[in-house]
């Protein structure tokens, strides 16, 4: 085919037309010449020249065919009669583009974050091929509990599933050199880390072999974020040294954008640099597990599960050789998982609920758009007859109803990609502090392409349907006249209200029990009294706090100043923020008096530490025994203080008052001073076994939170503590002040997100559907009205024509809110995870689902109901 | 013996028209007198399907047209045969021919 005539006739097709009329026409002159010059009269030659010639316009429609454009042509044709039908009807065309653009939009936005989170492949070479080990050991309620230095050496050396293993951990160091100190988090890596994952440098280098080993010179490689922000993507930065834990560093690379995984660290170390892991008891000590996560690639030709296998296999190993370092019973054992749901596995329901939910609020769209397109249909019936009369095929037709229809989903889908483009930035902003590479998310090729499909297909689902019985009923229509009768199109009708119901029933019920799990969740008592307490994080300076006496001098002088503010009634220091919902390791210790068995792993806790002040502070009462005191310094004999939770788990019925327990296998003993009442440190989560230690007692905090109680709103109190704490050491930099009742709110972000996006979607479903079966009903009565008009002119009051419009449309309800409760009964176990303290089938939900729908759908039916009882019988027996 | 009235087997138009054309740019009217001439009259083109032909050869790109000035100095539109046409008129007159000679030799051997 050649492109360019094509292309000539498409868009210079009057010009092509005028050619063909002049060349048919020159062809006409020619041949009338000759007949001319062969004798026949002027008026004879012209028409045998005709007859020679057959049907001009049949020889031109052959040639248009010749040029291949009578498909755009006629879709051309029928889009713009399709215009102008939508035009024709402007109520149904908004109607319908208003509530695709609902479905389309809704779909557009959760699509776009399921694309940026869950669909766009890691930054990593072969992605699919990079796992992350984990060891766990259930049995003494560590479900994450690392590597050891030992642990990875040694399953580098004996696993055979494996090209290659990096170690991870992550931690806070204090950088120097430049205008200001700055706290960076730093990745904490093997020399072959980015050469696993397959990530290149943007400039300089990564790190080389070796230069993990102890003795190396320390290096750094900037991730990209903070090269950009910090370093405003200086090039020259490559060379640069800087100080950190008491060594100069030399930069040597910086990163291409990476996900913020396993954290968002902002700098990167060999494990050399870092002085924790090069110490010789972390080195040495199998049981010092400092490192966090392991990456392993897959050897070529290795399935995952094999991997799996073989990492089990190395485990089992170690635990037969060491049992010592692994007890049985806390069922030491490896897992694998992939990356990507390493990362990003946690969003994965919630997003894929969202979705569906989505997606069942654009099935319902469609069904009330296909519910109006058919009414409409049955108005335009003599139309259709009209047109098939005057010689349209059937597929013709077809094709010209469904060329409106698309017309109609796309603009549906053009005015819903709006509103998504609109929503998705808000979202991002909103759901980036806890949904993983909300950077990614954004409205892109593939989310375009999305939209454009699933608009299509919305068009074909609607679209089909009310225009294939058209065809059926074209001749009959014509032959007797009457308006469109019922039929089958009121069976689709009702059958399509039976379904907009069935699904919304569902949809509200998720997001019924979802804010249920919400409200559960706001009533959680955390064991605090967190309304009037402000809390400053602060991370000392390493280099400048590097002893025990200057940091406990510094909480010191922080508790004083923060002390003298007008407004503050208590002052407290803890070792972590109270409900920032970070995970604590548990600690092992030894009970006194009982001798550790072979098999059964140490008792462990969470150990936090506290100032003296703390427990009166946040409100945390103390049950039995006494709180810190000054006196419990470190010279004195150790105390603690343990939660409920640990005394009922390890005294059931007795005072732990007074026992000993000790960290350091019997070196040294910690009195237990008092029992506090259980608190929860994450809001979702029940209470773990905690042991507090004293400030005085503890290594002296380098991150720590200076704790306020207000006598009023603690808020106002925010820029006076920064102040008190820059007095303490202008030096020294405030991470953030927050009060607690903040720090609650943002842990409750993530649900509220949830509940408002399923509330927002079944509202809409509400209303969609609500509109669907009013508009049903509408149609119904005005197809009766001559009915109607009958039955009240033989005496049947306006009470029962009501009734009898309800009843039928009540009939239709009825029938979706039990199919609807039982889809519900069975799909809502699927997003028992995702709810808080609420059974998935809860009765009071279901119920309260059920009322609500009813509720909504009879008022709904009574508008028309109402209609039909007041049709004027009269008027309406003459009208038909 | 069946009359033969001139009628063209299905697709020899085309074959026609190429072979025509080597002759020099022609219009439409030209081409279809000069079919008839060279087959002294054996063959007379239908106009009403010359045309959709001609159309659909440009389409395929073996002719190209141009606008131009007839002997009779009016305006017609001169078919050209392109490099592309010129080598499907190569293609089509050596399956004719090989057809012809088949269906010769087949009638003969019947014949006989």
């Amino acid at each position: 085919m050649k492109l360019s005539t094509l292309l000539r006739s498409l868009f210079r097709r009057r010009q092509a037309e005028d050619e063909l009329a002049r060349e048919l026409d020159s062809h006409l002159a020619m041949e009338t010449e000759a007949n001319l010059r062969a004798g026949f009269a002027p008026e004879e030659a012209r028409l045998a020249a005709l007859r020679a010639f057959g049907g001009v316009a049949q020889v031109q429609e052959e040639c248009r065919d010749a040029w291949g454009v009578r498909f755009i042509d006629q879709l051309r044709q029928d889009l713009t009669s399709g215009g102008r039908a939508l035009r024709h009807n402007p109520g149904f065309s908004l109607v319908v583009i208003l509530t695709l653009a609902l479905g389309i939009g809704a779909n557009t936005a959760i699509f776009s974050v399921v694309n940026g989170v869950l669909l766009r492949p890691l930054p990593y070479a072969a992605p699919d091929r990079v796992v992350t080990l984990n060891q766990a050991a259930p049995g003494a309620g560590q479900p994450f509990l690392g590597f050891s230095v030992p642990d990875f050496r040694d399953f580098r050396a004996r696993n055979r599933a494996f090209s290659a293993l990096a170690e991870y951990h992550s931690m806070w160091f204090i950088l120097l050199g430049r205008a200001e100190p700055e706290r960076v988090q730093t990745g904490v890596v093997s020399d072959n880390f980015f050469d696993l994952l397959g990530v290149k440098p943007l400039l300089g280098r990564t790190f080389l072999p070796g230069e993990d080993q102890p003795g190396s010179p320390a290096v750094l490689v900037l991730s990209y974020q903070y090269w950009q922000r910090s370093f405003g993507g200086d090039p020259h930065v490559v060379g640069q040294v800087f100080q950190m834990n008491n060594r100069p560093h030399t930069v040597v690379g910086v990163l291409p954008p990476l996900p913020a995984f396993p954290n968002a660290d902002q700098v990167y170390m060999p494990a050399s640099a870092c002085p924790f892991r090069g110490a010789a008891n972390v080195i040495g000590n199998r049981q010092g597990r400092i490192i966090s996560n392991v990456f392993g690639r897959l050897k070529d030709g290795v399935a995952p599960a094999l991997a799996a296998d073989d990492a089990r296999r190395v485990g089992v190993e170690l635990c037969g050789e060491f049992p010592a370092d692994y007890p049985v019973d806390a069922g030491y054992n490896v897992g694998l998982q992939d990356v990507t749901t390493a990362f990003v596995g946690p969003s994965r329901t919630p997003l894929l609920l969202l979705l569906a939910t989505s997606g069942f609020v654009l099935l319902i769209a469609c069904a009330n758009v296909a519910n109006l397109a058919l009414a409409r249909l049955v108005r335009r019936d003599r139309e259709l007859a009209v047109r098939s009369a005057m010689g349209a095929g059937r597929s013709r037709l077809f094709r010209q109803l469904l060329t409106e229809n698309l017309l109609l989903s796309v603009l549906g889908g053009l005015a819903g990609l709006a509103l998504a483009a609109a929503g998705v930035p808000a979202l991002v902003a909103y759901a980036g502090r806890f949904l993983p590479r909300a950077d990614q998310i954004e409205i892109n090729g593939p989310v375009l392409l999305f939209t454009l499909v699933v608009s299509v297909v919305t068009g074909l689902v609607f679209g089909s349907r009310p225009a294939l019985p058209a065809g059926d009923r074209l001749t009959e229509v014509l032959k007797d006249g009457s308006r469109g009768s019922a039929g089958s199109g009121h069976r689709l009708r009702a059958l399509l209200v039976v379904s907009q119901v069935a699904v919304s029933v569902p949809l509200l019920v998720g997001a019924g029990l979802t804010a249920r799990g919400l409200y559960q969740l706001q009533r959680v008592n955390p064991g605090f009294e967190f309304q009037r307490v402000l809390a400053a994080n602060l991370s000392l300076n390493w280099t400048r706090y590097n002893d025990t006496a200057k940091r406990y001098g510094y909480w010191e002088r922080a508790m004083e100043q923060a002390a003298a503010i007008g407004g503050v009634q208590a002052v407290a220091v803890s070792g972590v923020e109270p409900l920032n919902g970070l995970v604590n390791f548990a600690t092992p210790f030894l009970l006194e008096g009982q001798a550790p068995a072979a098999n059964t792993p140490a008792p462990s806790a969470t150990v936090l530490v506290a100032s003296e002040s703390y427990f009166d502070v946040v409100g945390q009462p103390l049950l039995r025994g006494r709180a810190f005191r000054a006196t419990d310094s470190r010279d004195a004999p150790g105390v603690a203080i343990i939660n409920q939770s640990l005394a009922n788990r390890l005294w059931a019925g007795d005072d732990p008052v007074g026992r000993r327990i000790s960290f350091d296998h019997g070196a040294h003993w910690t009195t237990i001073v008092g029992v506090a009442a259980n608190a929860r440190q994450q809001l979702n989560a029940a209470p773990v076994d905690e042991i507090h230690v004293p400030l005085r007692q503890s290594g002296g905090l380098l991150t720590g939170t200076v704790l306020v109680r207000a006598t009023a709103a603690p808020a106002a109190l925010a820029a006076p503590l920064r102040a008190a704490l820059l007095k303490a050491d202008p030096q020294q930099p405030v991470t953030s002040i927050e009060t607690l009742a903040e720090v609650r709110r943002q842990a409750l972000a993530a649900p509220r997100l949830m509940v408002t996006l399923l509330g927002l979607f079944a509202f809409i479903a509400l209303v969609i559907t609500a509109a669907g079966i009013g508009g049903v009903l509408a149609f119904t009565v005005s197809q009766r009205t001559a009915e109607i008009g009958i039955r009240m002119a033989l005496g049947a009051d306006r009470r029962a024509v009501l009734w009898m419009v309800l009843r039928q449309g009540l009939a239709l309800v009825g029938l979706g809110l039990l199919l609807g409760l039982l889809a519900a009964f069975f799909l809502s176990r699927l997003i028992a995870g995702v709810l808080y303290d609420v059974p998935p089938t809860d009765p009071a939900t279901f119920g309260a689902v059920a009322l609500v729908l009813l509720a909504v759908a009879t008022a709904a039916c009574l508008v028309p109901a109402r209609r039909a009882a007041t049709i004027n019988p009269m008027i309406a027996l003459r009208s038909s | 013996m069946p009359d033969f009235k001139g009628e063209l087997l299905q697709g020899t138009l085309d074959l026609l028209i190429l072979r025509t054309l080597t002759a020099g740019d022609m219009h439409g009217w030209g081409i279809a007198q000069r079919i008839q001439l060279a087959s002294r009259d054996a063959l007379v083109v239908n106009q009403g399907s010359l045309y959709p032909a001609l159309h659909r050869l440009e389409h395929q790109g073996w002719i190209e047209s141009e606008w131009g000035v007839s002997e009779n100095n009016r305006q017609a539109k001169f078919y050209r045969l392109t490099r592309d046409g010129r080598k499907q008129l190569a293609e089509e007159t050596e399956y004719w021919n090989r057809f012809t000679s088949a269906v010769g030799l087949v009638l003969k051997a019947g014949g006989a």
